[in-house]
This record gives C-alpha cells, sequence and structure tokens, in this order.
C-alpha cells in the first residue's frame, strides 16, 4: 500500500486516484477534528472542503518525504482559527448564547439520556479550555496521533507539547464529575 | 504487576510518554483520575461522514486537483521567451532561466571554494595571488561541464528541439557562470584588501579579471565550436600554460600585480579584448539559431 507521502507525491503530478485514496483516508478523521473544534455540522462540512480544496492548490508546498499527516492537520487547523477570527463565528456564538438561554428555559432538556448529559460536558469543558490546550487534547484523544506529530503540528517543541496535554488532561480531570462511573480497568489496577 | 504500577503505565499510554520525560510525580490517585478523565473523553462522540458525503467533497475538491505543472525551468524559459533575431542584447534574457537550474550543490561548491580560497589568503607570507591563480581556471572549467551536462544527462535532443539552439543555451550558462566566478573573486579580492591593509585593490583585481576573462572566454569560444571536452582542455591548457609562464618567464605572469603603465594597459586591453570574444561567442549563437530559423522555415 502507497504511503500518504507517495500519494502526494502523485497528487503533485495531478493523479486523481491520489486525491481519492487521501480523502478515503483522511475525510473521516479530519471531519470529526473539525467537528470537535467547532461543534457545528454544517460549519464543520464547509471546513473539511476547504481543507482539502488547501490540500491540493499548496501541494506545491509539499516536500516529499515531508510527514503528510502533521501538515494536513495544520491545514485544518489553520482553517479552524479563521474560523473562529471570522465575524460568523462571533455572530453564531451570540445566537447560540441566545437559543442556549432559550433552552434553559425548556424543561424538556432534562429528559435527554444519561450519556447525552456526559457527552455535553465533555464537550462543555473542552470548549472551556485555553487553546494551546484544547489543541493537543483533541489531536491525542481523538485523532490518536504521536506527541510528535503534534509538535509539527503544532509548530512547537516535544516537551511543550507533552507538559501541554498533561496540563489540559489535569484540566479536563478538575472540570468534569468523574463520580458515580467506575471503570473496568480502573478496578483492574486495583487488583 | 503491582496496582501503581498498572495505573501509572496506562496513564502513560494514553498520553503517549512517559511521566518521566517531564521529571513527574503523581501519585496513584491522581494517575487514576487523570485516566478516568481521559476514559471520559471518549464521550465527545463526532458524527462519522457519509459516503454520499464523501461523494460530494471528491466533486468538489477534485478540480482543484493541480495540473501536471511543468519545472520551474520550463516555465521560466517560457517566460523568457526567444531571443530576437540578429546581434542583440536580447540573448541575455536566456540567463536568467538558468539560474533555476543551479541547483544546492553549485551553491555548496561556491561557499566550498570560496572559503578555501580565503583560508589560503590567509595563509602567512602568502600575497594572495597563488589561490586565485589556482581557482580561476578551474572553476572555469567546471563551469563548461556544468553548461553541457545536457549531453552527459541525455536530454541534450531536448534543448535541441527548443526554440533557441543549444549553442545559446551554453551561452547564458556560461556567462552566468563566469559571472558568478567574477562576484566569488571579486569577494575574496575584497576580504584581501580588508586583511591587508595597503594592498591595491583595484590592480589585484585586475590581475585576476583579465587572465579569467580571456581563458574563460576563449575556452567558451572553443567549447561551442569543438565541444565540452575541447573547452576543457583548453580551460586547463590555459592554466598550465600559465604556471609555466610564471615559473619561467615572470614578467609576463598575467596574475602578477601590474606594476607598471604598460602593464595595466595590456590587462585593460586583455579585458577587453575578453569581452569581445566573449561578444563574438554572441553573434556566432545568435547566427546559428537564425540559421535554423531559416531552415525551418524554408522546409
Amino acid at each position: 500500500m502507497l504511503t500518504d507521502e507517495e500519494l502526494c507525491r502523485q497528487l503533485q503530478s495531478g493523479s486523481e486516484v491520489a486525491l481519492e485514496s487521501l480523502v478515503h483516508r483522511y475525510h473521516g478523521p479530519i471531519h470529526g477534528y473539525i467537528y470537535r473544534q467547532v461543534n457545528d455540522e454544517s460549519t464543520t462540512d464547509d471546513l473539511v472542503q476547504e481543507t482539502f480544496i488547501r490540500l491540493c492548490t499548496r501541494m506545491g508546498q509539499y516536500n516529499y518525504p515531508q510527514p503528510f499527516k502533521p501538515w494536513l492537520y495544520r491545514i485544518a487547523l489553520n482553517l479552524c482559527r479563521d474560523y473562529w477570527k471570522s465575524a460568523y463565528f462571533r455572530q453564531a456564538q451570540q445566537s447560540e448564547e441566545l437559543s442556549s438561554q432559550q433552552v434553559d428555559d425548556n424543561p424538556s432538556v432534562e429528559s435527554i439520556y444519561n450519556w447525552q448529559e456526559t457527552r455535553q460536558e465533555v464537550m462543555a469543558a473542552i470548549n472551556c479550555l485555553d487553546e494551546i490546550y484544547r489543541d493537543v487534547l483533541i489531536l491525542r484523544f481523538y485523532q490518536d496521533l504521536k506527541v510528535s506529530e503534534i509538535a509539527d503540528v503544532l509548530e512547537i517543541p516535544i516537551g511543550t507539547a507533552k507538559w501541554r496535554l498533561f496540563q489540559a488532561l489535569k484540566l479536563m480531570k478538575d472540570q468534569l464529575t468523574t463520580g458515580g462511573e467506575a471503570y473496568v480497568w480502573t478496578k483492574e489496577s486495583d487488583d | 504487576m503491582s496496582g501503581q504500577k498498572k495505573v501509572m503505565t496506562d496513564l502513560e499510554r494514553v498520553l503517549g510518554f512517559t511521566l518521566t520525560d517531564l521529571e513527574l510525580e503523581v501519585d496513584k490517585t491522581e494517575a487514576a483520575e487523570l485516566a478516568q478523565a481521559a476514559l471520559q473523553l471518549q464521550r465527545f462522540t463526532a458524527p462519522e461522514p457519509t459516503k454520499a458525503s464523501a461523494q460530494r467533497l471528491l466533486q468538489a475538491v477534485r478540480r482543484y486537483v493541480p495540473e501536471n505543472a511543468p519545472p520551474r525551468f520550463r516555465q521560466t524559459m517560457q517566460q523568457a521567451g526567444v531571443p530576437k533575431a540578429g546581434f542583440s542584447l536580447s540573448l541575455l534574457t536566456l540567463i536568467r532561466p538558468q539560474i533555476s537550474l543551479l541547483g544546492r550543490p553549485f551553491w555548496a561548491a561556491t561557499v566550498l571554494l570560496l572559503l578555501l580560497a580565503t583560508w589560503l589568503v590567509l595563509l602567512p607570507n602568502n600575497t594572495g595571488q597563488l589561490p586565485l591563480l589556482m581557482f580561476a581556471p578551474l572553476t572555469g572549467a567546471l563551469g563548461i561541464v556544468y553548461a553541457f551536462r545536457s549531453t552527459d544527462e541525455r536530454v541534450l535532443e531536448l534543448e535541441a528541439a527548443s526554440a533557441m539552439t543549444w549553442q545559446q543555451l551554453v551561452l547564458a550558462r556560461m556567462i552566468l557562470i563566469i559571472g558568478m566566478n567574477v562576484a566569488v573573486l571579486s569577494a575574496v579580492t575584497l576580504i584581501s584588501a580588508l586583511l591587508l591593509p595597503g594592498f591595491p585593490i583595484g590592480l589585484l583585481m585586475l590581475s585576476w579579471l583579465a587572465p579569467l576573462l580571456l581563458w574563460a572566454s576563449i575556452a567558451l569560444n572553443v567549447s561551442l565550436r569543438f565541444g565540452h571536452w575541447a573547452g576543457m582542455v583548453t580551460s586547463f591548457a590555459a592554466w598550465g600554460l600559465q604556471i609555466i609562464v610564471r615559473l619561467t618567464l615572470p614578467q609576463w605572469d598575467l596574475f602578477s600585480l601590474p606594476g607598471s603603465i604598460g602593464e595595466i594597459a595590456l590587462r585593460l586591453a586583455l579585458v577587453i579584448l575578453a569581452l569581445a570574444t566573449l561578444a563574438l561567442a554572441v553573434r556566432s549563437a545568435d547566427n546559428q539559431r537564425d540559421l535554423v530559423s531559416h531552415h525551418l522555415n524554408r522546409s
């Protein structure tokens, strides 16, 4: 099987097959990554498309055998950052705050499932994190990137990436309600 | 495995690095809480994109697939266009695209030569002339090899099929390389003058510029007429001749510092002669292209 980097080289020569392979490999991961950054499906679709368009238009800047995955995630991250800076985002945020106030008044919210509540809690906790911690957290725990790849995406030293990751997890621990549910591996550990 | 160790291992596996990397001491309880928080993160699921959305994405992105762009050299050559007919400076427009052909080895070799020459100049009891004497023909010879490398890389037929003749291309590259040599040697001369106070910089420059330009222009003309091996042999022969003259007839050594008005005039005349020889090569290459054009038009 061709590596991502070899596919990139083929894409540079105009291979649509290489593009299809890369989309097949990375559509899901990039979609998940952007979704967790922006929390909106419609915006996620737009940004995913823009990520792959940028991938194509900036193919000239790719130098084989530079690792492809961090490069692609860096494109996606920069697009998310552009989105956060955009007026559209600020407008959307304001209307979200408004709608959440309206939802809070609605008693039917309490009928959602427990897992959804926890999901919302986690989502809210991640959103509360500072950007520098949120980035490392999402890349490590949802995208399963190695620490060295995270450092590459964020263009920071590996030591800094490790430190931020540890701090991010500590912050998450503080924010999340951890009681009430014992995890299997924890029980095993105590054995 | 003890409980403590297992918890630590699990946490480190989740983090992707060992805690000792950060010189951190985490107790069992905290490690368990951290790992538990990491597990809770999994609750934040993201919707999976559908196959239909992947197809839509491909359709939208496909038109941005880069076309098989021609190499940078070809692009710049296209921009430069074909030099105008007749003897004109338009041939010099071909020089700029040749720069894109100069790869890292060329620049690395140039820097190396510069450093080596500077080191030689700085050696005690050395007037700085000998290194220049040694390097001028060597760089010239290497330049000829470089300019004719298309024959070795078997792409000459491609150049032969282009709108300009191979003589024009070689000429453009040689002028570029000679210019580069002059720049490097000027830098060395400047360093020599700065490090050796009282050194006549103008005379020193004339002492290498005259023979360098003369031999390079002769070697270029020979190369264009008889091929690059003849050009290289000429370049080295000129070097050997120069060394012999230096040892046997030092008063005729072109690399020596000109002491009298006559010697200065001689070197200036040689520079003019070299430039005229270069112009002759330009004209020869230009005529060659006209001949090809004429032949193509007739056929």
